[in-house]
Parts: C-alpha cells; sequence; structure tokens
C-alpha cells in the first residue's frame, strides 16, 4: 500500500471509520516490527513496544496532517517508546548483573547513536534474504518462519546441533554482508 | 571454547534454552574474549532483524487489535470514567490534562475527554468561553505545562541483607512412604496468623466494591486506564519458554490427548472458567476472604489456560481482572496489606506479562517484585508481614518463591532476583527440611536446621519450590516426594477438602518424573475433583473457603491445568531420527 492510499484509510479513521483502523494495523505492523528490529535488544521488545506505538498512534490519531507520510508519523512514535524502553532496559541490567543481556542492551544502545545506518541495514535485509540459495533460505525459514528452536531444528533436517548453530552464524554473517554492500552501494 | 560450542551455546541463548552452566560458560567465554564478544553481539542483532523481517502480519489478527483498541478508546470517552480518572490528579495535573486534551485534535480521545469534562462543568453557553480562556491560558502555561513531571516515586529501595553461607547438610534418612492427609487443624495453624478479614465471609459477590483503605489507595488510575487500551491479542512470548508452551491452544490440545481422562478435565475446566466468568464482581475483582487474593488465583487459573485479553472466550474477565489489580496496587508497590495477596497478586501480574507482553504491567510487577525481594529475610525465608525476625514460614515463602520465579520467567531483571531466588533454595535445603527426613516444617528459628516436624501440606510447597528453583534432584526433593509417596488428594465427603495441599502435591508429582507414582495420584486426583465439581463448574468444600468458593474453585481449576500450565522440567524431546555426525566445516552457505 502507498502512502496516498494509507491516507485515504487514515482519513477514514479520522472520519469515525473505526474499521478502517483494522486496516491501517494491517498495513504498518510489518514495516513498524522491520523499523524496530533496527533498534531493539529482543524479539519481546519489538512485540512490546510496537503495541504500545499501535495504541498512541490511534489515540493521536486525529493529530495526523494528511500529507503523505502517516508511516512515518508513526515510526517516530515508535521509535520515541523505544527509546524509552532501551534506555530503562539498560538500567534494569546491572554491570555485572548478567553480561549475556548487557552486551544485547548495550548493542542496542549504540546502534541508536547510529540510527540512520542501523535502519538503513533492515531496509536492506528483506533483498539480502531474497538472495540466499535455497538451503540456506530454508534454514532461515524454518528457523524464524516456523519459529522452530534449534534442537528441533537439527532433528528437523537430520544434522548435529551444532552443524545447525554454525549454518545459522555463517548465514547471518553473509546477510550482515550483504546489507553492508548494499547500503554503500 | 571453541568456535563450535561457541556457537551452539549462542544459538541456545537465542532460543532462549540456555541453561545455567551454558549461561555461566558463555558469560566467561564473552567475558575473557573481545572476538567472541563482537560475534556475540553480532549475531544478536542479526537474530533481532531477520526475526521481524520473516514474521507474518495475519489480517484477521491486525483487524481484533484494532477493534480492541477502538473499543476501549470509546470507553475512555465516558465522562464518568474521565472524571473518575482526573478525581484521582492534583489540580495542576487536572488543569494540565485538560489542555492538552483541547490542543489536541478534534477527533481525538483527548479533545473529546476535554470537551466532555469542561461540558459538566460548565453550561453550554460559558463553554466557548471557556475553551477561549483555555486556550488564552495555554500561551501562558505552555512553558510550565511543558516541563517535565516530577519523578515518579521508584518504590521501596532493595536493600537486601549480606547472604549467610549455606550449612553443610546432615544426613538425610529416608522415612517410610505415609498417606498423605492435611488436617483442619493443620490449615488452620498455617492460616492464623494471616490478616485476613474474618467478616468479608459474609461478602455479597454482587456487592460494589469496598473504598480502599486510605494508606492503600490505589494509586495507579492512568496505568489502569492506559492497560485497557491495549491489545494483547495472544500469547506472544511463550515460544521462548519451554516449560510455558503448553499453555498455547495447539500444544495443550496435542499435550491432553496424551493424559488419560484429560477429556472430562478439560470440560471441567472450562466449566470453572465460565462459573469464574460468571462469578467476578462489576469491578473486576473476585470475592473472597481476601478479595486481592482471590482476583490473583483467578487470573492464574485463567492464564494457565492461555487466556489472554485478546481471547474470545474468556478475555474479558481476564481484562477486568488484571485492571482490578492494578488499582490495587499503592505508591509503593503492595497489592495487599497481606503477604499472601501480595505474592498471588505479584505471581499473577508476571504470569499476565509473560502471555501479553503489555508494557504497562510491568512497571507494577517490578513494583510488587521488589517489595517481596526487599521482604525476604536475610536466610532466604520469608514471615508475616515481611517481618525480618527469628521466625520463618514456608507457606508464605512458597507465594513468594512462585511469585519471584514466574517474574524470573517474565523477563524481569531486577537486581538481586535471581540471588533472592537462590538464597530461598539454600534456605529450604538447610533450614525448612527437617532434619529427621519428616519433610518440610511450617515455620521455624532462622539459622538452624528444623529438628523435626515435617508436615505433608508443607512438603508439598517446599518439594515442588526446589524443583522450579532448578533443584529437581536435590535430596530434599527426593525425600520430600518419597514422604507424599501413596498420598492422596484429601477430600471427605464432609467438611474441608484439602486442596491448599493438593495444588502443591499436583505439581510437584507432576514434576516428579515417577511415572507410575504420577498416574496413580492423577487418576484419583481427576475421580475426586470430577465427582466434587457442582453442575455449573464450582467446587465447594476448600480447606480455606469462606463460602464464595472462588479460592476452592480456582485452585481445583489449578490442578486440572497441571498438564499443561509448566511443562515438566525433566522432560526431553524424543529424537527419533538419527543425526549425522557431520564436522560443522562441512557447512557452506553463501549469497548469490
Amino acid at each position: 500500500m502507498n502512502e496516498a492510499e494509507l491516507d485515504q484509510l487514515v482519513q477514514r479513521v479520522q472520519a469515525g471509520d473505526t474499521d478502517a483502523f483494522g486496516e491501517v494495523v494491517f498495513a504498518i505492523r510489518k514495516e513498524l516490527r522491520i523499523f524496530l528490529s533496527a533498534h531493539a535488544s529482543s524479539i519481546d521488545m519489538i512485540e512490546e513496544v510496537l503495541q504500545s506505538a499501535l495504541v498512541v498512534c490511534y489515540e493521536n490519531i486525529g493529530k495526523y496532517e494528511l500529507r503523505g507520510t502517516f508511516l512515518s508519523w508513526t515510526k517516530g512514535i515508535a521509535r520515541n517508546l523505544l527509546l524509552k524502553e532501551v534506555k530503562a532496559r539498560s538500567r534494569y541490567v546491572a554491570p555485572d548483573e548478567d553480561v549475556l543481556d548487557r552486551i544485547v542492551v548495550e548493542a542496542a544502545m549504540n546502534s541508536l547513536k547510529a540510527q540512520d545506518r542501523e535502519e538503513a541495514y533492515v531496509e536492506h535485509l528483506r533483498a539480502c534474504l531474497d538472495k540466499l540459495p535455497e538451503t540456506s533460505r530454508k534454514l532461515i525459514q524454518q528457523r524464524y518462519f516456523s519459529k522452530t528452536s534449534i534442537r528441533d531444528l537439527a532433528r528437523l533436517n537430520n544434522r548435529t546441533e551444532t552443524w545447525t548453530a554454525v549454518a545459522l552464524f555463517r548465514i547471518r554473517d553473509l546477510l550482515k554482508d550483504c546489507m553492508m554492500r548494499e547500503v554503500s552501494s | 571454547m571453541n568456535e563450535q560450542e561457541f556457537s551452539l551455546l549462542t544459538e541456545e541463548y537465542l532460543d532462549g534454552t540456555l541453561s545455567p552452566q551454558g549461561r555461566a560458560a558463555l558469560q566467561a567465554d564473552v567475558q575473557a574474549n573481545p572476538e567472541h564478544r563482537r560475534i556475540f553481539e553480532e549475531q544478536a542483532r542479526q537474530h533481532i532483524r531477520i526475526h521481524a523481517q520473516t514474521s507474518r502480519v495475519d489480517f484477521t489478527e491486525s483487524q481484533r487489535i484494532a477493534v480492541m483498541i477502538v473499543d476501549i478508546a470509546q470507553k475512555h470517552r465516558d465522562p464518568n470514567a474521565f472524571m473518575e480518572l482526573l478525581r484521582r490528579k492534583t489540580l495542576r495535573e487536572r488543569l494540565t490534562v485538560l489542555f492538552q486534551g483541547l490542543r489536541a485534535g478534534k477527533g481525538t480521545t483527548a479533545y473529546q475527554n476535554a470537551k466532555a469534562e469542561l461540558m459538566r462543568r460548565f453550561t453550554p453557553v460559558t463553554v466557548s468561553m471557556a475553551i477561549n480562556v483555555a486556550l488564552i491560558l495555554i500561551i501562558f502555561c505552555w512553558v510550565p505545562i511543558m516541563l517535565p513531571p516530577p519523578p515518579k516515586p521508584e518504590g521501596v529501595p532493595v536493600t537486601l541483607s549480606s547472604t549467610s553461607e549455606p550449612q553443610p547438610l546432615e544426613p538425610i534418612v529416608d522415612v517410610p512412604a505415609a498417606a498423605i492427609r492435611t488436617t483442619q487443624r493443620e490449615i488452620s495453624q498455617i492460616l492464623a496468623k494471616s490478616n485476613l478479614d474474618p467478616d468479608s465471609s459474609r461478602a455479597d459477590v454482587t456487592a460494589p466494591p469496598e473504598p480502599a483503605n486510605d494508606a492503600f489507595q490505589a494509586t495507579t488510575p492512568v496505568a489502569a486506564a492506559s492497560f485497557a487500551a491495549l491489545p494483547a491479542s495472544a500469547p506472544l512470548s511463550i515460544g521462548n519458554i519451554p516449560t510455558l508452551i503448553g499453555r498455547s491452544a495447539p500444544t495443550r490440545i496435542g499435550i491432553l490427548k496424551t493424559i488419560p481422562g484429560s477429556d472430562r478435565t478439560e470440560t471441567a475446566v472450562l466449566k470453572s472458567l465460565q462459573w469464574l466468568k460468571n462469578n467476578q464482581s462489576p469491578d473486576g475483582s473476585w470475592r473472597g476472604q481476601d478479595i486481592t487474593a482471590m482476583t490473583g488465583l483467578a487470573l492464574l487459573a485463567y492464564l494457565a489456560h492461555g487466556e489472554v485479553p485478546g481471547s474470545k472466550e474468556f478475555g474479558e474477565p481476564v481484562t477486568k481482572g488484571i485492571k482490578n489489580l492494578l488499582t490495587r496496587q499503592d505508591a509503593r508497590g503492595f497489592f495487599s496489606k497481606n503477604v499472601y495477596a501480595h505474592a498471588i497478586a505479584t505471581y499473577a501480574m508476571a504470569e499476565a506479562f509473560t502471555l501479553t507482553r503489555i508494557l504497562e504491567l510491568k512497571t507494577p510487577l517490578e513494583k510488587g517484585v521488589r517489595i517481596i525481594l526487599d521482604g525476604q529475610q536475610p536466610n532466604g525465608g520469608f514471615d508475616y508481614n515481611y517481618r525480618k525476625e527469628q521466625r520463618f514460614d514456608t507457606s508464605v515463602t512458597g507465594w513468594q518463591i512462585q511469585a519471584l520465579k514466574a517474574a524470573l520467567i517474565a523477563g524481569i531483571k531486577l537486581p538481586g532476583l535471581e540471588e533472592a531466588l537462590q538464597r530461598s533454595a539454600r534456605f529450604l535445603q538447610n533450614e525448612a527440611f527437617a532434619g529427621d527426613g519428616s519433610g518440610f516444617v511450617y515455620e521455624g528459628k532462622n539459622g538452624s536446621t528444623a529438628a523435626k516436624g515435617g508436615r505433608p501440606s508443607m512438603t508439598g510447597v517446599g518439594t515442588l519450590c526446589l524443583q522450579m528453583l532448578g533443584k529437581p534432584a536435590s535430596p530434599q526433593v527426593r525425600i520430600g516426594l518419597k514422604a507424599l509417596h501413596k498420598a492422596e488428594l484429601d477430600w471427605p465427603d464432609s467438611g474441608k477438602a484439602g486442596v491448599y495441599s493438593g495444588y502443591y502435591v499436583t505439581q510437584a508429582k507432576f514434576q516428579g518424573g515417577d511415572k507410575a507414582e504420577w498416574l496413580r495420584w492423577n487418576k484419583q486426583m481427576q475421580n475426586k475433583l470430577l465427582a466434587r465439581q457442582h453442575p455449573d463448574g464450582h467446587w465447594e468444600q476448600g480447606d480455606y473457603d469462606n463460602g464464595s468458593h472462588v479460592y476452592t474453585t480456582a485452585l481445583c481449576t489449578l490442578m486440572l491445568e497441571v498438564y499443561y500450565r509448566y511443562l515438566p522440567t525433566y522432560a526431553k524431546q524424543p529424537v527419533s531420527v538419527p543425526l549425522k555426525d557431520r564436522s560443522p566445516e562441512e557447512v557452506s552457505v553463501d549469497v548469490r
């Protein structure tokens, strides 16, 4: 759906057509989720902030001016909520509390400092996923589309867990390289 | 650590299946190896990015989320509800809300609310004048209004005392198997020091809520109101928590197919949940000897079934119940003065947050958890009123541990939480477990191992809690299960039934891993509960039931939900396909 069509839906919502809001949610959820993944420190955080962003979006939809920028407007709401959440999370994770969680939260904090670069990365990830060869894409599909655990994934593909983990590591590395190439080009 | 081990542990971390030992090893590795730390960070970031790219967006679910948001937002426009919200604010805060509302666009909820409030206060003739004056005032007030609000109280600071070192265990002597019989006297003793209101047994289920005690005036109306607008459509996070995946409908159905008699038990559970729905007070609470505790228990029964605010059949009572609990929390974080009720409410809040990931539940949950952390005795136990004197109380401790563990599962990361649970495990092993091997005692003195006096009901508490705390193979659990061997759910034809004990023993046996013993217990438990359920879905006779039957019904329901509530920690995934033993070096992936 393009921005003009989205604005038409928003206009219906602003006029009191509550059914149209369902279509708005459907149209923007995926984009918002991808946008949030540029900075979130966990998958749970994406879902939490996404829900809050949709609520704030609805409650303030009357303030939105129809200029073809609704997605950017909602991303702004989502970014503010995410920033707040990442900062709060970084306070919860004390320096000596949990090294692994702290690393992930710090990475999220750093990603906020390099906001444009991180957001550009995620924009190109879809294209990079499409470039994966069939076997790798299948593994990614099983891991993420089907939400299969590493243990089940190994069993499903008749491999060891270690083999599966190493394969996923390498796929993610290659995707990262691809994203960087796409951004720089 | 070599690359393969590192890869596997990182993958398990991302899965949420990393064992404590694995976590410790991975932590040590990333601290010692900067390159591994960099890779770990990058892999975690990529994992999140790919997840977002590959997640599906379902049109029907989007519609459902939208309907819920719109529906609740419209309810917010109710002038009475808005007035109630304003009533709790200071004059300055009230003016700020009204002015912000008027500044918002005409189609917004905030504008509608502000206008409704002005209409209520002034005649229509003066409304336009008021709006004009308000607009002028906005100009003057703009700067102060835009100032950040004063910081909210952060709750009781956590000041845990230093932990005592665990004492070496005395040799434990096995005891002969004994049948479990929780007597009325025993239950009375357990609950003798409770602060529960004895007169509340006469409370009318349909009666309006009583005014809150000044000291515990609900202080979170905004949180409660904003929660109401959230689209908690479905369990979102349980996929990362192996022990909770049984609650999702497809998994639950699959599990039940393997449980003998489960077609009848599931019907009983549904009838019970319907009864609870029919007997929920208009304010969202459930009545009984303690409203907060009963509301928490009823919510736990729904959440165990995977019911969340967006659920078709039971979404409404869950939503109302959670909102009611939120309004019961005071500024310091107490859901109730009663130590049992506070823990049960915190437990319910933790499970609700786990299943819904509603952000507005997190702060109240953390506040509730902080109260418990702060109330823990140095040795790891708890007592009534969170006293930190010599006495400890195993029954009180059991509910606090369940709440803290649920908060940990919910992903709450408060300083001292994991240490508090470790301390409680040491307490149960070293102090609450009777030296004569008779099981766990009801009460004792801190700093010394109870010599004797293990009770069946407390043995259920101690055994289950140690299982939850990652000590399923400890000698105390082994002996606890042995003491409960051949036990039966105590349900006489007349008089009180041992549902308190049954709640714990059912879970402890289910987690215990002795299949034959579990099947025996399960059969008689099912038979008794099914036979005693009333046609409308409720149970009576519970040892602590004051006549509202919510207590008995909630605990019996939780017993029958045991099959999918927390999957057994001992359960292992069957490996039916032989694995090819290939080297990871053979892994080859590329990008076109």
